[in-house]
């Protein structure tokens, strides 16, 4: 099996225009929540939301203004890179449109966006579509890795990008799951999550790829695991079980024992079951040993298709810097995520990073990045 | 790679049935039939009634492939992959509708829940209790459902499932044309519970056969009329 190398990032988020931009700015304590103004939303149980300023201004397809604005960060990639789009509700646009009476802006299903990269970025591969909800660019990336360990492909790159459409804002408000006051993940008093607008992309090489090139990694996937808990459509298994699992054949394909692992980035979302489950699964998986946990939902909001892809890309910078960004929001931390989760930034030691993302439909997956030492 | 082919299910507008069974795909316009959730399922759903077409559908195809290979729960983990082109477009525009009265106050929570493909995955989880890797992937009309099958052997041949449903699933409006149908079979590594003949899907890289013959689409599986 050949090793899973992260070759490069990128990112556009409602903090920053590019990755490292955003990172300052998680690091030095920034959010970018704020109250929702791209649509009325005053009679919708939802406040805020961490919106790029830049799709209020056009008019433009929205998706495709985040990615014109994420490939322009890519460096080249070989025309035989095989691309992964892992965007989910980026065709609502034309329905919101079609029902506002204004003018479609293709495109509509997932492949004509990932038929718009692909001629972008030059690239000549078919490649894939992949949604699992929330999960979706996180099983996206376990895809791409697992066809490189098993030398289907030397170079995959993995796209998410979503945005805060009325759609999805008025959606999650019906379901009760968005803050009415603060995003707070892991407080004692969350109370929902916050939407944001990002793209995100992360490219894997394989190892010979890597030599062949002389390319230096920035990180390597050491593991990753999909798992479903069968509990329900919408909402988590409380036990935690189907992360557990995934974290599980993460750390059993990485060869890795669970002190190995020394920071957790948490899909955070700020609602109470997701972050009560993610707190079990923890515990099912590390005991009661204290390590650094994180969310970022607080400070970008939760950007669905794109929150996997993006959240390993900060992951890497997590390994690179020994630090983790502070959770935004936190104020009073839930009795089990005390001594791990943290409103400062987090020194990290040696070591290698758990990040997961949970989805609808029961979706659980678990990413295990490490250094290159 | 030799992976087994224990099951098969599907439903279209001419009829449902299982992986032996004649299947219909001339007519293009009209309904999709469906059996009687309580012929299929250990338990009817318990949110069959809120249930949208294109999770009926999906559900109901999964869950004959399942008797088809005669499930039940085992140690065996089991994961499910579908392709989709047009996703739950009609429920997304449903959906849409009820945002557009009142600022949205009145949005339907139950519908935007059917709003993702994925759910359909979920719904066969709760019912039939399956626990391993769980994922849509977008379709393609020429190569229809492969994705999905490659998809489900990569789980299999990395040892992250012993079992995969791979499946399509479509429920198109009528201003796009396509034909509403979902079609799954089931992988086992080994067999252990068939009750049925088992045959074998070849599986060399990207090139599949099964029973002699080169696999194109999904639908290859069944006895196409």
């Amino acid at each position: 099996m050949s090793k899973v190398l992260i070759k490069q990032t990128a990112a556009i988020t409602a903090l920053g225009n590019n990755l490292e931009e955003t990172w300052q700015n998680l690091c030095a304590g920034k959010s970018a929540l704020a109250p929702i103004k791209r649509f009325a939303a005053g009679k919708l149980e939802g406040l805020e939301a961490g919106c790029v300023d830049l799709l209020d201004s056009s008019s433009e397809n929205k998706v495709l203004l985040l990615l014109e604005q994420l490939v322009v960060q890519l460096k080249p990639l070989p025309e035989n890179t095989f691309l992964i789009w892992t965007g989910i509700k980026g065709g609502v646009e034309q329905i919101e449109n079609s029902a506002a009476g204004k003018k479609i802006l293709p495109p509509q299903h997932a492949c004509e966006y990932r038929q718009w990269l692909n001629h972008k970025l030059g690239l000549s591969s078919q490649g894939m579509d992949i949604n699992a909800a929330c999960a979706s660019s996180t099983v996206g990336i376990s895809i791409a890795a697992d066809m490189i360990a098993q030398g289907e492909a030397d170079n995959v790159i993995v796209i998410g990008a979503d945005w805060v459409s009325r759609f999805t804002f008025s959606g999650f408000a019906a379901l009760r799951a968005l803050s009415t006051t603060k995003c707070r993940p892991f407080d004692m008093n969350r109370d929902g999550l916050a939407l944001g607008d990002a793209a995100a992309a992360v490219h894997l090489v394989s190892e010979k790829e890597a030599e062949k090139n002389n390319v230096t990694p920035m990180a390597k996937v050491e593991g990753w695991g999909i798992a479903n808990d069968a509990n329900h459509i919408t909402g988590p298994a409380r036990d935690g079980c189907g992360l557990t699992a995934a974290i599980h054949s993460a750390l059993t394909q990485a060869a890795l024992k669970p002190d190995d692992i020394v920071s957790f980035c948490a899909h955070g979302t700020g609602t109470v079951f997701n972050d009560a489950m993610e707190l079990s699964a923890l515990e099912n998986s590390f005991g009661s040993r204290r390590f650094p946990l994180f969310s970022v939902k607080g400070a970008l909001g939760h950007t669905l298709g794109a929150a996997g892809a993006l959240e390993t890309a900060l992951s890497v910078n997590v390994l690179n810097n020994r630090i983790t960004p502070p959770t935004f929001g936190l104020g009073r931390p839930e009795k089990r995520a005390e001594g791990r989760v943290s409103a400062s930034p987090q020194n990290v030691g040696d070591g290698s990073i758990l990040t997961t993302n949970s989805g609808f439909g029961g979706i659980n997956a678990a990413l295990i990045i490490g250094g290159i030492s | 790679m030799n992976i087994n082919v224990t099951g098969g299910g599907f439903v279209t507008i001419s009829g449902w049935g299982k992986l032996g069974d004649k299947v219909s795909l001339h007519e293009q316009n009209g309904t999709v039939s469906l059996p009687e959730p309580k012929l299929i399922f250990p338990e009817i759903p318990k949110r069959w009634g809120r249930f949208d077409n294109f999770t009926r559908m999906g559900c109901t195809a999964a869950a004959l492939a399942l008797q088809d290979a005669s499930y039940h729960k085992n140690s065996m983990t089991c994961g499910m992959v579908i392709s989709t082109l047009y996703d739950t477009i009609i429920t997304d525009r449903d959906y849409y509708q009820t945002t557009l009265e009142d600022e949205g106050a009145m949005s339907s929570p139950n519908l935007f829940s059917y709003t993702l493909p994925v759910i359909v995955l979920g719904e066969s989880c709760v019912s039939f209790d399956l626990r391993g890797p769980t994922f849509c992937v977008g379709d393609h009309p020429e190569t229809v459902g492969m994705d999905a099958l490659k998809s489900a052997v990569r789980m299999i041949r990395s040892e992250k499932s012993d079992r995969m449903l791979a499946g399509v699933v479509e429920n198109p409006p009528a201003d796009l044309n396509g034909c509403p149908m979902a079609f799954f079979i089931v992988l086992e590594k080994s067999v252990i519970t068939s009750e049925n003949q088992v045959f074998t899907l070849k599986a060399d890289g990207n090139n599949f056969e099964f029973k002699k013959n080169k696999i194109g689409s999904i639908l290859d599986f069944f006895n196409k009329d």
